[in-house]
């Protein structure tokens, strides 16, 4: 089956084969109801991965499936029920809270709804300055670290001061990644990023992503169910569904050839919807 | 039906522990009504010492809680010190004055806001809609003591309605249907001021459900259907409509159980609000435990109606629907 | 704490708020403004009604309006016409204590003595009814106001904890305020009253009273902020706050608190005029401020006695100042409420 969807050329191999990140046994239940009914969700059923540092897992997956739940796990957001989440040598999944504290710039987060994930009261400058003003940084050294930031996500300092909801939707998601950016983390889980912004302006940030990575040797944790864009950041794709990874490969392999039904479907529906997409506004790929 | 035992269960629950906070406020009462008698150096200290244990309030808090609720479940609620003369009895009688005054004023009220809230909102914005929100506006906004000093004084001044007591002093002598219209008489003025307070509430929230209603889809395809306007109204906004208003009955009934306490004492109605008063001053505290106690089971018993309602009203309610999930 | 204060407030609520900050000012000047001592008794003039202010007199037109004594008739008063007493702008009269700081006697008007300006008319006593609103509104409106202060402190702690800790403490809390939103409020008003002493001093009666309304009305406010608080804390910027270590303190100070304010506001010009009523009825039953304080309770106790009620309509002063007061509260708390829907 050959794919219509750009794929990512394939990088060299890395220099050192060590995983950054590697998620072994990961296991998360919901329990929903009041005093006297209760309902239990198994959200994640024990999944294993692991990303090589630099490089771009992408989790993709129907709603439902429980690719969101293990981003938030690995964000340090929700703590999971069971399984080991390993950077380098130190399982933080079993750390106390009090522990995680500076293994939290390690791992940032970005949200899908860039409205959503900022205050819409604080302007650009307090949005993007948030993370080090908790962690108590002084003034001088934000004031410069968010200059930076918001520079390298390549939008011009003039501006911050301004509320954030003056911002476009393409804007307000570079703030996100600035904001995420001004600790240093290592690796970045970006929990459907791209989603809901327009066909172009998703084009600049998975650019701007991919420039970042280049930069600082970023590890990415893509959650998406979109593949045009799962083609294009990421070295690794895993197939979620009913909480569990039921295929894992490279991104050439599961593009070409893939295996369980599960991706086939994805695919199958997404290149659908690529269709006619095409046909209603007459583009071309 | 467990919807209902399960109010029911909440309903007890709750009067317990309105029993509850009204002991512990006993306890902390600095005061009592032997202090008077205290002070009266012809009374002995033995007095009063076997008065107090006769009335049993030398024991421990726990104690007599644990005897008022077993006395209290054989409908005893104590002895009222101040009128020598068990508890229950003279609240009742007190308290059938008051239910008269709040069922009529209830029947009365929403008799007037139902249709008045309907029609408001089907001939929305029209003189009768807008003069409705500005006199319910200004009603709401009055506190219930001015709208009440000010009828009382109107009334009192042009001798509107005979003022003060529930019937007037040769009440004995007169015929049957002349001691109702007497009573009718001085019902007028507290009914009055608690339909007038309390309509002004009803008919913002009836207009306002039924407005909503009245945009829903499906009442817009009905009328695409071609069914005619009182139908429409009666059939098919009425019911669903009705279900905010039936759920705002029992809060109504609140603020009427507590408007009419004040309303008594300035009519001078001889309900339970002016006798709790009373023993407020007289500090005769097994009075107004008990009187608390019966306006909170009035209240209760009015959300418990107001439930029963629902259930009927609403199906989803019946079947359960809107618990599962 | 950074608190965005929105300069641009519609004109409506800019006018309420001007007209409320003027009521305000005028209770607590009550000592300029007022023209007599509200204790002063003048036992010749009992009942007298609500002097007149006339411009023209036999003779002639007069810039400065003028009163004439009231002499007492039979079965009333009758205006003694022998005398004039020109009114005077900031004349010198009662001493008073200006904001409880210092002493001055320096009045807004007034006539000389032994004339008498009694705008509203007088008491029983004689005591001047024009002072004793504005006295009595000192009193009866900072009831309200500490009060609502109370409920809305006691209401917005518990809703928080309620809203941002979930689980059982949610669950408790909140069928507590059901138990307290079911009780007939002025029943439980009267009966916590009828449990604390009955003769204390006017200040403690007064801090008695306001705890006690106050403690009462914490049910709604507490839902209410509650509510609030459910829904700021799943939002994305609190978890991702939380995901910078943000601790519980942080996140309820800078993101979830802010969010409480419009509601806050909002229930309190709800609150005020209903607080204040509910201490005029106190007083007015007498289980509030007692004389010789004045306060719109006690003062429309008075009008309880049938001959009062039909025969001195001037005492209903102070029901008139409780009127206008609940309007403007009530107006502003209505467009602030839609403001808050709007946004």
């Amino acid at each position: 089956m050959v794919s219509n969807f750009p794929t990512r050329p394939m990088s060299p191999e890395p220099e050192s084969q060590n995983a950054f990140l590697r998620v072994s046994g990961l296991a998360k239940r919901y329990v929903r109801g009041g005093l006297w009914r209760e309902r239990v969700v198994e959200a994640v059923r024990g999944v294993d991965f692991e990303i090589a540092a630099g490089r771009t897992l992408a989790l993709v997956g129907e709603s439902g499936s429980g690719k969101s739940t293990v981003a938030r796990c690995v964000a340090l957001l929700e703590k999971s029920d069971a399984g080991q989440i390993w950077i380098g040598d130190t399982d933080i999944a079993s750390l106390s809270l009090s522990a995680l504290l500076p293994w939290r710039t390690q791992v940032q987060m970005v949200f899908q709804d860039a409205v959503t994930s900022m205050n819409p009261r604080f302007t650009a400058a307090e949005a993007v300055e948030e993370p080090l003003l908790i962690m108590g940084k002084d003034e001088a050294l934000r004031r410069e670290t968010v200059r930076s930031s918001v520079n390298e996500v390549g939008l011009s300092v003039d501006g911050i001061e301004r509320s954030v909801m003056q911002f476009s939707g393409g804007q307000r998601q570079r703030l996100a990644i600035a904001r995420a950016l001004t600790v240093r983390p290592k690796l970045l889980v970006l929990d459907e990023a791209l989603t809901g912004l327009d066909l172009s302006t998703q084009g600049q940030i998975a650019n701007l992503l991919l420039d970042l990575q280049a930069a600082h040797s970023l590890t990415y944790l893509l959650i998406s169910h979109d593949p045009a864009v799962v083609g294009r950041m990421a070295d690794v794709i895993a197939v979620m569904a009913g909480g569990r990874i039921v295929e894992m490969g490279s991104t050439a392999e599961m593009m070409t050839a893939p295996k369980h039904e599960e991706t086939i479907r994805l695919l199958r529906s997404a290149r659908a919807a690529q269709t006619n997409l095409a046909a209603i506004t007459g583009a071309s790929l | 039906m467990s919807y209902l035992v399960r109010r029911l269960v909440r309903g007890i629950l709750l009067l317990a522990g309105v029993s509850v906070l009204c002991f512990l406020f006993t306890e902390m009462a600095p005061g009592s009504f032997f202090d008077e008698m205290r002070v009266n150096p012809q009374i002995s200290p033995e007095t009063i010492a076997g008065l107090r244990a006769q009335h049993g309030l030398d024991q421990p808090l726990v104690v007599r809680y644990g005897r008022w609720v077993k006395s209290a479940l054989h409908a005893d609620l104590g002895y009222s010190i101040a009128y020598n003369t068990p508890v229950a009895p003279l609240l009742w009688s007190r308290a059938k004055n008051t239910l008269l005054l709040t069922l009529t004023a209830m029947v009365l009220t929403w008799g007037i806001s139902l249709p008045l809230g309907l029609w408001a909102a089907a001939k929305r914005g029209g003189v009768l809609d807008r003069a409705i929100t500005v006199i319910s506006s200004l009603l709401i906004a009055v506190p219930e003591i001015v709208i009440a000093l000010a009828l009382l004084a109107t009334a009192a001044r042009w001798r509107l309605t005979p003022v003060g007591g529930m019937v007037s002093s040769n009440f004995e002598e007169l015929s049957g249907w002349e001691q109702f219209r007497d009573v009718v008489a001085h019902l007028t003025l507290p009914v009055v001021i608690l339909v007038l307070c309390e309509s002004a509430v009803i008919v913002r929230h009836v207009r306002a459900s039924v407005l909503e209603v009245l945009g829903a889809s499906y009442v817009q395809t009905a009328r695409g259907l071609g069914i005619s306007r009182g139908r429409l109204l009666f059939r098919h906004v009425l019911p669903v409509a009705a279900n905010p208003a039936i759920s705002l009955f029992g809060f109504s009934l609140a603020g009427l159980i507590s408007g009419s306490m004040l309303v008594e004492v300035i009519c001078g109605w001889p309900g339970l609000g002016p006798l709790v008063l009373d023993a407020t001053f007289s500090r005769d505290l097994y009075v107004v435990i008990g009187g608390i106690m019966f306006s909170a089971l009035f209240m209760l018993g009015g959300n418990m109606v107001a439930d029963i309602m629902l259930m009927v009203s609403d199906p989803r309610i019946r079947t359960g629907a809107a618990d599962a999930g | 704490m950074q608190v965005r204060v929105r300069c641009k407030m519609s004109g409506k609520i800019t006018w309420l708020i001007i007209l409320l900050v003027g009521l305000h000012l005028l209770l607590l000047l009550a000592g300029f403004v007022a023209p007599y001592d509200p204790a002063a008794q003048n036992r010749e003039l009992p009942y007298a009604p609500p002097t007149r202010l006339h411009l023209w007199d036999s003779s002639r037109f007069h810039l400065r309006p003028f009163v004439y004594p009231w002499s007492p008739v039979d079965d009333g008063y009758r205006e003694d016409r022998s005398q004039a007493y020109p009114v005077h702008a900031f004349v010198r009269g009662d001493s008073y204590r200006f904001l409880g700081l210092f002493e001055s006697n320096l009045h807004l008007f007034g006539v000389e003595n032994p004339g008498k300006c009694l705008l509203l008319g007088a008491d029983a006593f004689g005591r001047d009814e024009f002072s004793r609103v504005l006295y009595g509104g000192q009193i009866s409106v900072a009831a309200g106001i500490v009060a609502t202060a109370v409920t809305l402190f006691v209401g917005s702690v518990i809703g928080v904890v309620a809203g941002y800790y979930g689980g059982w403490i949610d669950e408790t809390l909140m069928g507590t305020t059901e138990l307290f939103l079911s009780l007939p409020w002025l029943y439980f008003l009267l009966g916590v009253r009828a449990f604390l002493p009955l003769h204390v001093s006017a200040v403690r009666t007064f801090f008695l009273l306001t705890c006690v309304i106050g403690l009462i009305g914490w049910a709604r406010p507490a839902r209410l902020v509650r509510g609030v608080v459910l829904s700021s804390r799943t939002r994305n910027y609190v978890s991702a706050a939380r995901g910078f270590g943000g601790a519980d303190f942080y996140l309820l100070r800078r993101h979830i608190a802010p969010e409480t304010f419009g509601v806050l506001l909002t229930q309190a010009a709800m609150l005020v005029p209903r607080y204040i009523a509910a201490e005029v009825a106190l007083s007015f039953f007498g289980l509030g401020v007692n004389e010789p304080t004045a306060s719109w309770g006690n003062m429309l106790s008075a009008l309880q006695q049938y001959s009062v009620l039909i025969s001195y309509g001037w005492l209903l002063a102070p029901a008139a100042a409780l009127f206008v007061t609940s309007v403007i509260y009530y107006l502003l708390a209505d467009a602030l409420h839609s403001r808050l829907e709007s946004r």
